[in-house]
């Protein structure tokens, strides 16, 4: 990594910039289906029971966890959270099957 | 603490920006949405055919009205609906399978001749309200609309928390009066935003929950949660044994003496004259309507031949995520309600709607103040063009709905082609005037020619002025009718008051 994308993802900027907007809402839409999969999966019931309710509640949690993305001191740490979630979510689903 | 600014600045970028590009959209959607609330009584007043009285239930003649559908639709024996008459369709409607709806005019018992009569405009004004007449990719943008207008919600509930702990004073009187008309809104912006997110995109994008939910097997999520939530009642075949039927009115009685609280809204027949003929009364429970509206419908299933009762679906053998559903969609297409809670929802889209623009409005003074430069403010003449233009286009397209006659060819899109010229020349004028409220006043100008001459051209082409369905008593088209004169009266007046309106000084140089 050259310098210069080292100052971009660790720079403290006084406003949040475009890429890290970018970075919160894609991660937002990617993170809220992974963990709405993995409530489907565990979810214990018929089909109905374990995906209705993430349709209705996947929309609601794309804000949410926009806001958590949105609401990092930095790029990396941003990436870090959001990587880091879909590792985890991605073991959930995947691994324990 | 600088870190906190941060985060407030960017979530305020992000609300304003999200909101521009939310605005539009909802504005059109909401806009629409609230003309489709009238659906039904559109539907009516667009039908010439069914300009007569609602039937007093008592007087169906079920027998006659049902054989004669039958036969027009050449006696087919499964799988035969019936639309029972009702306050939002005065004409039983018959159809088979996918077929085209053959209505029967309940005081006559004729079938009623409905060849040139489309819905267009109850269709139109939804189609606008869920995909801005522009399918799938009008329903995709309206489904990401929703979801932004989530965030939007979220984000100025929290701003507005940040402030009220700062105690801070709010002076502009733009975003005054948008949050207080959000806040006032937040139940429907809620129900709108969620359901709107829910049927415009998610259900479309569902297969990731469908693979995970059954371990990679299945991706169409309909198959295997349709099943479930949507059982059929009926599942036996035809035995091939000839038998006499009960009447239909005979089979209704016994449906309602057996479930009294069913309203029952629709009638299926399948295998019909066989040994195996089974007939399902369908509808809402009186006394439960939230978890028993379009979703859920709860049902009654007799034997055609002796009326026995062969199943009944209740609230208590129902799957519960259809209640959970039913209660869902209830509160955005209020199909079973009356015209009071229809009206309610007329006035919440408007404060709504004014509530966005609003907000739209602190943007573009802030923009102004920065750049000193309103003539040239592109969004601020699109924003007139969309928040006041659309209507007199609307008022056009009604209009024009009488005006041309049934039989020309092409009709729908010289109607349709008409609201989109219109609403293109209300762009044109706002840029062509300089100040956007001297473009409105002409707007409400133009939408009073156009609503008052929409009553004389309805009258005129169905030969039922005002005064005729008052005396024949034909309410819902008289009060359709009565309601346009006054918005159009209505619309002269407030163009004439315009200038002298303190409030609407604000808008001036805009």
């Amino acid at each position: 990594m050259n310098l210069n994308t080292q100052k971009i993802l660790k720079k403290r900027k006084p406003h949040i910039g475009f890429l890290h907007g970018s970075i919160s809402l894609i991660g937002a839409i990617i993170l809220s289906y992974l963990i709405m999969m993995v409530f489907s999966k565990y979810m214990p019931g018929d089909y109905a029971v374990k995906i209705i309710p993430s349709i209705i509640i996947t929309p609601i949690l794309i804000s949410i966890t926009g806001l958590w993305l949105l609401f990092s001191h930095t790029i990396i740490l941003s990436l870090i959270k959001f990587l880091v979630s879909t590792i985890l979510l991605s073991i959930l689903i995947k691994v324990f099957s | 603490m600088i870190l906190e600014n941060k985060y407030i600045k960017s979530l305020k970028i992000s609300h304003t920006y999200l909101g521009i590009f939310a605005i539009f959209f909802f504005y059109i959607s909401t806009f629409f949405g609230t003309l489709t609330v009238f659906k039904p009584y559109i539907a009516t007043w667009e039908s010439p055919s069914k300009h007569f009285q609602v039937i007093d239930k008592s007087k169906i003649n079920l027998d006659i009205m049902i054989t004669k559908g039958l036969k027009e639709l050449n006696n087919p024996t499964n799988n035969v609906t019936i639309t029972y008459p009702s306050l939002t369709e005065k004409a039983l409607g018959m159809r088979y399978g996918f077929s085209e709806n053959v209505y029967i005019n309940p005081h006559t018992n004729n079938v009623l001749p409905t060849n040139h009569e489309s819905q267009l405009l109850s269709n139109f004004f939804n189609k606008m309200h869920y995909d801005i007449n522009m399918s799938k990719v009008g329903q995709f943008l309206m489904g990401i609309t929703s979801i932004v207008m989530i965030f939007l919600t979220i984000s100025g509930i929290y701003l507005w928390l940040l402030n009220r702990k700062k105690r801070a004073v709010i002076s502009n009187f733009w975003l005054r009066w948008h949050k207080d008309l959000s806040l006032l809104m937040l139940p429907y912006i809620i129900v709108f935003s969620l359901t709107g997110a829910v049927l415009g995109i998610m259900l479309s994008l569902s297969s990731p929950f469908a693979y995970s939910a059954s371990n990679g097997i299945e991706t169409n999520m309909s198959k295997i949660v349709r099943p479930i939530i949507f059982s059929n009642p009926v599942k036996i075949k035809s035995e091939n044994v000839k038998a006499t039927m009960l009447s239909y009115s005979r089979l209704y009685d016994i449906a309602k003496i057996n479930y009294p609280i069913l309203n029952i809204s629709t009638i299926s027949l399948f295998n019909w004259n066989d040994k195996n003929a089974r007939i399902v009364f369908r509808g809402n429970l009186i006394n439960n309507r939230i978890l028993t509206s379009r979703t859920n419908r709860m049902n009654i299933v007799l034997n055609g031949e002796t009326g026995e009762v062969v199943s009944k679906a209740t609230l208590d053998n129902t799957h519960k995520v259809s209640h959970a559903l039913s209660a869902f969609y209830f509160f955005h297409f209020i199909t079973d309600e009356g015209i009071l809670v229809r009206l309610i929802y007329l006035i919440t889209g408007i404060i709504f709607a004014i509530g966005l623009v609003f907000g739209l409005f602190v943007w573009i003074e802030k923009k102004i103040k920065k750049e000193n430069n309103s003539y040239f403010n592109i969004i601020s003449k699109i924003s007139t063009a969309f928040s006041i233009g659309i209507i007199p286009a609307t008022a056009f397209t009604l209009c024009l709905y009488w005006l041309f006659p049934f039989n020309l060819e092409n009709r729908d899109s010289w109607i349709i082609g008409g609201f989109y010229s219109m609403w293109s020349f209300t762009f044109c004028y706002s840029v062509y005037k300089k100040d956007s409220i001297d473009a409105a006043k002409d707007f409400f100008y133009l939408n009073a020619i156009f609503l008052i001459s929409t009553v004389f051209l309805h009258g005129n082409t169905t030969n039922l002025f005002l005064w005729n369905s008052f005396e024949q008593s034909i309410w819902d088209i008289f009060y359709i009718d009565l309601f346009l004169l006054i918005l159009g009266i209505g619309s002269a007046f407030f163009a004439i008051k315009m200038n002298k309106i303190k409030f609407l000084n604000k808008f001036k140089g805009y």
